[in-house]
């Protein structure tokens, strides 16, 4: 058993490879979406609602939602590829299936599925974070800090773990690929709102606010926001445990329950 | 035996409560083409699963390659190479692709792998659609190419999981004749499948496995010659009406003579010496359509140990 379940870092980085050279072969598309997203976000909600609101926890409404969207596209980058992507592999292309007739094993194979989600993660990261300067130094106004800017793809690694992880759970659960929408919507695109997202977690009654701090996404945007603003990180001490704690356990329990689905 | 390629001593396997493969003990040596048949659900991925090192085995000890399929399971993979049952190639690249993604898993390098894939497409003969994206192949193009995917490490053993089901004759031959180039090599090959005249042809011995158990194995001819002789003949009609009676009849006849057969839907299989008695017999019942004398075959032997009930 040892060893079935063993990880090799060079398998995880084969398997690694070939998830990147999916992606490699598309590319064109693939750069599209973050590039584009932060974009319309921006002008639709950022200086259109923004036109009506004088400004939103301190900020103008625009330089609020940059860092928003920031951590919702680190969350949906890993959180995606974890559940739907991770399960057409498994299910119907039976990715991992082949390789579970070489070397790697079925551990190496989803250690790299985390690590290939949380890639995107940072390759969401990365390129929004230089849609939202470009579109900062088109309008004259920095939307993001460049400290902070430089700091996002990095913190896009333990945010797009968390979320990763999350997913492996629910691949390890789920009948079929349409039950992702179960908790995409119970889930998933309420954290998308409630999550101090679009405003500010002080204008919510105060239980909504506990509530609220229970969720990943708050705390991946009050990092992205702390980061965006330029503030001092001695702030984050809470929010950078929550992270720490859920992605060690996160992660854990994706690896662990997919492996009790896929070795039978 | 120290030098088998494969060898299980009680070996067994449970999924849950069931039982998929049931105390099996087996010695495979060096150098053979062994054939793993039975039933639909009889077993065979199973094992083969537990033989790759993916599935672990519940009980007993199975040995590839001398290696303990418990603690080297990753040596045992990187020696050996597998076809699996179902269609699994990457759709997300071309055919030379595949071969390139596939070889990195064994660690090896860019240059010897696209190396090795031009040899391997050469030899299957799909080097015109090396660009071609796997969707665009046909069902023989495609198990050629998983044939090709499994030879990528040079393996020592390989094993097919019904490599040739649903391939037209060409493509079948084709896959025959990669088998028989890589067992000439001195290697091998483990191999399942419901057609009996390929594990006839290819086979220099076979075990026959149903609900989870070895039922038989040795030899093909030997098997043929020991458990149904030399000759069957098959009395043929319809099996509904006036005429399942008179097959109801034959079998009532073969059973009080003791004679072997088997009941396949609309006939009855006759094996043995007392073949021709039984024909005499019934050779005037009108409500037989025909009667047909014929060499007993490796199917004979899979029909009479397994029964005629469907398996699902
Ligand atoms: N992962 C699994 N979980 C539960 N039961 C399984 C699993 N895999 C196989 N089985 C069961 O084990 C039995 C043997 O299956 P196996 O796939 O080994 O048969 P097989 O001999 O390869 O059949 P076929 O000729 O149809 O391919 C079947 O009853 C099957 O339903
Ligand atoms: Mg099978």
């Amino acid at each position: 058993m040892q060893e079935v379940q063993g990880i090799s870092p060079q398998m995880v980085y084969a398997v690694w490879r070939r998830h990147a050279d999916v992606w490699v072969r598309t590319w064109r598309t693939n750069l599209l979406p973050p590039l584009v997203e932060p974009i319309l976000y921006l002008l639709g909600f950022g200086f259109g609602v923004g036109a009506y609101i004088n400004e939103m926890g301190g900020v103008s409404y625009v330089e609020y939602i940059a860092p928003s969207i920031l951590a919702i596209s680190m969350m949906f980058g890993a959180f995606f590829e974890a559940t739907y992507s991770a399960f057409v592999r498994m299910y119907y292309q039976k990715t991992w299936q082949a390789i579970a007739a070489t070397p790697a094993s079925a551990s190496d194979v989803l250690v790299a599925e985390l690590l290939w989600a949380t890639t995107k993660s940072v390759t969401n990261a990365t390129l929004m974070t230089t849609a939202i300067l470009s579109v900062g130094y088109i309008v004259n106004q920095p939307l993001i800090s460049m400290q902070g800017a430089i700091l996002m793809p990095i913190v896009a690694i333990p945010i797009g773990l968390m979320f990763a992880g999350m997913g492996l759970i629910l691949t390890s659960y789920t009948p079929s690929i349409d039950w992702f929408n179960i908790p995409f919507f119970l889930f998933v695109n309420p954290m998308f709102i409630l999550a101090g997202t679009f405003f500010p977690l002080s204008e919510f009654p105060p239980v909504a606010q506990n509530i609220a701090m229970c969720l990943p996404l708050t705390h991946a945007a009050i990092v992205t926001r702390t980061l965006a603003y330029g503030d001092g990180i001695e702030n984050l001490i809470f929010s950078i445990t929550y992270i720490t704690i859920m992605t060690v356990v996160m992660t854990y329990l994706g690896v662990k329950l997919c492996l009790r689905r896929i070795v039978t | 035996m120290k030098n088998g390629a494969i060898s299980a001593k009680s070996l067994t396997k449970n999924y849950g409560e069931f039982c998929a493969v049931n105390n099996v003990s087996l010695e495979i040596p060096k150098g053979i083409c062994f054939g793993l048949l039975g039933p639909n659900g009889a077993g065979k991925t199973t094992m083969i699963q537990m033989i790759q090192a993916s599935s672990p085995i519940t009980n007993g000890k199975l040995e590839v390659l001398g290696m303990d399929t418990i603690s080297d399971s990753r040596e045992i993979r990187k020696k050996i190479g597998v076809i699996p049952q179902e269609d699994n190639l990457d759709p997300d690249f071309s055919v030379r692709y595949n071969l390139l993604v596939y070889a990195r898993y064994f660690g090896i390098g860019l240059d010897e792998a696209k190396e090795k894939a031009e040899e391997l497409l050469k030899k299957v003969e799909l080097t015109d659609k090396a660009d071609q994206e796997i969707n665009n192949l046909s069902g023989g193009m495609k198990r050629r190419l998983i044939v090709a995917r499994g030879m990528i490490n040079e393996p020592e053993l390989l094993i097919l999981d019904e490599p040739t089901t649903g391939l037209d004759p060409q493509a079948r031959h084709s896959v025959w004749d990669q088998i028989r180039i890589f067992k000439n090599e001195g290697k091998t090959v483990l191999l399942t499948t419901h057609y009996m005249d390929e594990a006839e042809i290819l086979c220099d011995e076979l075990a026959i496995m149903d609900s989870g158990r070895i039922l038989i194995q040795g030899n093909p001819k030997e098997l043929i010659k020991k458990t149904i002789g030399d000759n069957a003949a098959e009395l043929v009609a319809l099996s509904f009406g006036k005429d399942e009676e008179t097959l109801n009849l034959v079998e009532k006849k073969c059973k009080l003579m003791k004679v072997s057969f088997s009941r396949v839907t609309d006939r009855i299989i006759l094996y043995g010496k007392e073949i021709e008695n039984i024909i005499s017999e019934f050779k005037d019942e009108g409500n037989l359509t025909d009667i047909i004398r014929r060499r007993a075959t490796l199917e004979d032997v899979f029909l009479n140990l397994t029964g005629r009930q469907l398996r699902d």
